[in-house]
């Protein structure tokens, strides 16, 4: 007879999370939107306004093109992720051992992966038409990009734990083309009303950019910045844990 | 494990299970008792409670009274070291992947996944495995569900409605199958509400009615729950043989005389050792089947008119 052993929960955490990457990156339409959005808007915005304040511009478009292609990336990932347990396979991977928390963690992870190909690739182009960025400036800016998309993630998740179907994809939209434009991601916030300004700097995505401005030129490292990145992350974290053990369908009736 | 504790350790061990969904008694005190390597049916009409007492099995579904043990565990841990495998009824699969990559990614969590070949060739999936999920018929999809039971090698099977939306030859390939994996010694408990299954492929059947077991013991023995023969002759009038003792009641038709016995051999003896014995031919005796014993446990229609 088989001894009562098992993967420990955080090696099946890994093994889920490395399924659900494998599974998004191989769907084409969601790389290519979320890659080549991005992109091509750095190369516009880059092209208009990337020669203003000697050159700084286009590292700031660079930032804030690629922390809104992770946006994209992040929001519709974790959306994805939860819609497909929604319908009821979650109750399958439960069978097969994994925990709802396990679950959670996982598609964390898995939507950490696929926003990391949109952050490089607006990156990359950056570096090639003209972003001045020493090797650890490039890297450090894209790991606190990176880091700091974990609410963005949070918001796809909880988005899909909520809304159903189509529903779940407007959802998702619609947070994520409020988190660009009040974040300042498209257009400098400075240019809106003062109580969209408010409201922006209210946003995780406004500090996003901010801090990757931070890895990216230097200057004071804003703590307010991660104070608003880190409530929004752990109130958004305590939603999803109450959220799943409701939504996680394994009640039926 | 020894065989000393295998034998104590039953596959299935329920005690006074109770689960109501608002004012739904979906379980109504469920004690059950299924030893290694049975194969056993679960027979009941829909809502009888059949599936949430499988998902109680597998932990989708908790109790609010009383106890569920499998193999000497709680379901919890019985699907997280493997030892419990389930074909969920219309469990949702993953209609945008292909199939090989959705049965790799449940495989990747079982505590000792079989091979996924041999897996795909016991659930006759082979040719499917780069077919995508969504694209498959009704019948394909079954065997993909028994596919995903068989993933974790699991000790103990069980399979919720496995024949559902197949057709004859389908059921009957689908059973041929399930034979080859009784075989090798597991448990297995399947759900279904088709009778000839339970009887032909299950060595002991458990019938259950609005949350209640009713009825627990081989396909035969649960046909013998109602107790009853019926003596079907000729050459007689209903009156006549409604007379005889054992008997509980006679009907006429064109065929000739329908009895229902209490005791079968004492109305055979003094019809043939009676006044009427010249008269009497075509004399048959039977046990009702299984479907005749169903209909009877689980009738309620006069309590709820």
């Amino acid at each position: 007879m088989t001894p009562l052993t098992a993967p420990s929960p955080a090696i099946r955490t890994v093994r889920y999370a490395a399924s659900s990457t494998a599974m998004t990156v191989r769907n084409v339409a969601f790389m290519v939107f979320t890659i080549a959005l991005p992109v091509g808007m750095y190369l516009l915005f880059s092209m208009m306004f990337g020669s203003e304040a000697e050159g700084a511009a286009r590292g700031l478009i660079m930032i804030n093109m690629a922390a809104y292609g992770g946006l994209g990336a992040a929001v519709t990932a974790g959306t994805q992720i939860q819609e497909d347990q929604r319908s009821g396979f979650l109750r399958q991977l439960v069978v097969a051992g994994l925990s709802p928390r396990s679950f959670l963690a996982g598609s964390v992870l898995a939507a950490s992966a696929v926003i990391v190909p949109a952050l490089l690739a607006v990156g990359l182009v950056g570096l090639a038409t003209g972003v001045q960025a020493s090797p650890s400036e490039f890297v450090a800016t894209l790991a606190v990009l990176w880091l700091g998309l974990l609410p963005t993630i949070l918001i796809g998740l909880l988005l899909g734990m909520l809304l159903r179907g189509a529903a779940s994809m407007a959802g998702g939209v619609v947070a994520m083309m409020g988190l660009a434009i009040l974040g300042g991601l498209w257009m400098p916030l400075e240019m809106f009303p003062n109580w969209m300004q408010t409201l922006g700097h209210a946003t995780p995505t406004y500090w996003i950019s901010d801090l990757g401005a931070w890895a990216l030129f230097g200057g004071d490292l804003s703590l307010v910045g991660l104070a608003v990145i880190g409530a929004w992350t752990l109130v958004l974290a305590l939603l999803c844990l109450a959220g799943m053990s409701r939504a996680v369908g394994l009640q039926r009736r | 494990m020894t065989t000393a504790t295998a034998v104590q350790t039953t596959a299935v061990h329920l005690r006074g299970l109770t689960r109501s969904y608002g004012p739904v008694r979906a379980l109504d005190g469920i004690d059950l008792e299924i030893r290694p390597g049975e194969i056993v049916a679960l027979l009941g009409p829909n809502g009888a409670g059949k599936s949430t007492l499988m998902e109680m099995l597998v932990g989708l579904a908790t109790p609010e009274q009383g106890s569920v043990q499998v193999l000497g565990t709680d379901p919890v841990t019985a699907t997280r070291t493997g030892l419990i495998g389930a074909m969920l009824q219309g469990g949702a699969l993953l209609p945008d992947q292909k199939l090989r990559a959705m049965l790799g990614m449940l495989r990747s969590l079982h505590a000792h996944p079989a091979p996924l070949a041999e897996v795909a060739e016991q659930a006759g999936i082979t040719d499917l495995l780069d077919r995508k999920v969504g694209g498959l018929s009704g019948g394909q999809t079954q065997r993909v569900r028994f596919a995903i039971a068989l993933l974790g090698d699991p000790q103990v099977l069980l399979l919720d409605e496995p024949t559902v939306g197949m057709d004859i030859a389908a059921r009957r390939a689908f059973w041929g199958r399930m034979r080859d994996v009784a075989a090798s010694g597991r448990t297995l408990l399947f759900a279904t509400h088709l009778l000839e299954e339970a009887e032909r492929e299950a060595g002991r059947v458990i019938v259950m009615d609005r949350g209640r077991i009713v009825a627990d013991g081989t396909g035969a023995e649960v046909a013998s729950v109602v107790g009853h023969r019926v003596l079907s002759l000729r050459g007689l009038r209903a009156e006549q043989v409604a007379q005889l003792p054992g008997v509980q009641r006679a009907t006429a038709d064109e065929d000739g005389v329908r009895a229902v016995c209490t005791d079968s051999d004492a109305a055979l003896a003094a019809l043939f050792t009676g006044p009427h014995a010249g008269q009497v031919h075509d004399v048959l005796v039977a046990a009702p089947g299984l479907e005749e014993a169903f209909l009877r446990i689980t009738d309620h229609e006069s309590e709820t008119l």
